[in-house]
């Protein structure tokens, strides 16, 4: 342990008292469960809040939705996009905006850690697409936050998880066993718990906790499979960083699953560094 | 690269970067297809209003080729960061487009 006062007791107690997603996001949930939402409802709601609304279309009219400046009114984004991707849409602008913030003396770096997590979803997406996934309303999220338990532990105990950093690149050791080893817990075990917290859907909650092994419990899942290579491919693609020197190797079984084409990754490189030079200008900067 | 085309955009010749279903997922049209009069309106009678079609100009094989020597210290700066070998077609891919990616950054000084 690095300091013998801090216990994972400690820990799972500060998820506790770590931030509680704003207001909009609750009022978004309680009006998207209601079957008798219209879409002037939740045009009205997202309009109120102005910064929400002008990323939202921002987003629509960007590369990652590929709407090319043709949507101009909320009500029309919804209609394009639908409830759902649209609630997802603001979930991730809202936590991103959270966490933009660095924090002094540590390693974090919030532009960097958004790249490699913006890179993770726009390739997640990717390969929705590709394999024709049934729910892809939620890829590019779960590939946004399948870190959050980095985040939490960069703002929760920052300087003993930059000494965990720094012993897995000295060490060449992958960050998960680092972890382990240094803390007793896992950035994907607490990002878990943080999702139960914030109430997060299912399957972000599986792809937080699940993308270093893509299956869940020793089950396949599409989703979190997508998330798994997206994460491997952005690694190596050198996209943001994610404190890690080593790559892992996919699991094998996750490629049977996606069963992707043996170019894929050549046939799409243009639009993935397109769609995350896009992406960052969106997402990153106001 | 692909992009996504309206309806209204599309013209003949153009080649679809991504098979057409219809609203019950069965496949209208296959990737690599290039639109002639038929098939857009096969599209407009299903009512399918995006496509995705490859862009031309900046496929990736019109890219000048790049020297081998950048291309060895890009493979070597990969397998540094690799405890394994790539085993199956997709690792291979995904292998070398990151030894592309790297030799590009290489050769710009990034």
């Amino acid at each position: 342990m690095i300091n013998q006062n801090l216990n994972i007791e400690d820990l799972i107690k500060k998820v506790k008292d770590f931030p509680t997603l704003p207001t909009i996001y609750n009022a978004l949930m309680d009006l998207i469960s209601n079957p008798r939402t219209t879409v002037n409802d939740l045009s009205n709601l997202i309009s109120q809040d102005q910064s929400s609304a002008a990323k939202v279309l921002k987003a629509v009219n960007s590369p990652i939705y590929g709407f090319y400046g043709r949507i101009t009114s909320i009500n029309q984004a919804i209609s394009f996009l639908g409830f759902e991707e649209i609630k997802n849409l603001i979930i991730a602008l809202t936590i991103i905006d959270i966490f933009s913030k660095s924090v002094s003396d540590t390693l974090f770096n919030p532009v960097e850690f958004w790249k490699h997590s913006i890179a993770v979803g726009i390739i997640t997406r990717l390969i929705g697409h590709h394999t024709n996934a049934k729910n892809i309303e939620s890829y590019f999220i779960s590939g946004i936050l399948h870190d959050l338990g980095k985040l939490f532990f960069f703002k929760v105990i920052p300087k003993e998880y930059s000494k965990v950093i720094q012993y897995s690149l000295e060490n060449k050791k992958y960050l998960l066993d680092s972890e382990m080893k240094l803390l007793g817990i896992t950035h994907t075990v607490i990002g878990e718990l943080i999702a139960e917290k914030w109430n997060l859907p299912k399957s972000i909650k599986n792809s937080i906790r699940y993308h270093n092994i893509g299956i869940v419990n020793g089950e396949i899942n599409h989703l979190v499979s997508s998330v798994h290579i997206a994460n491997i491919a952005s690694s190596m693609f050198g996209l943001g960083y994610r404190w890690e020197h080593l790559v892992p190797q996919p699991n094998y079984v996750v490629w049977k699953e996606l069963n992707l084409s043996k170019d894929f990754f050549k046939m799409n490189i243009k639009k993935i560094l397109n769609d995350y030079d896009e992406s960052i200008k969106l997402l990153l900067k106001n | 690269m692909s992009q996504i085309k309206n309806i209204d955009e599309l013209e003949i010749g153009m080649i679809l970067a991504e098979p057409v279903h219809n609203s019950f997922g069965q496949i209208l049209l296959q990737k690599g297809h290039e639109l002639n009069s038929k098939s857009i309106k096969v599209l407009k009678t299903w009512n399918v209003r995006v496509v995705y079609v490859q862009d031309i100009n900046t496929d990736i094989n019109v890219q000048e080729e790049l020297n081998p020597e950048i291309l060895e210290l890009a493979k070597e700066k990969i397998k540094s960061r690799m405890e394994w070998e790539p085993r199956n077609d997709n690792e291979i891919d995904l292998f070398n487009t990151a030894v592309e990616i790297t030799a590009r950054q290489l050769l710009k000084g990034i």
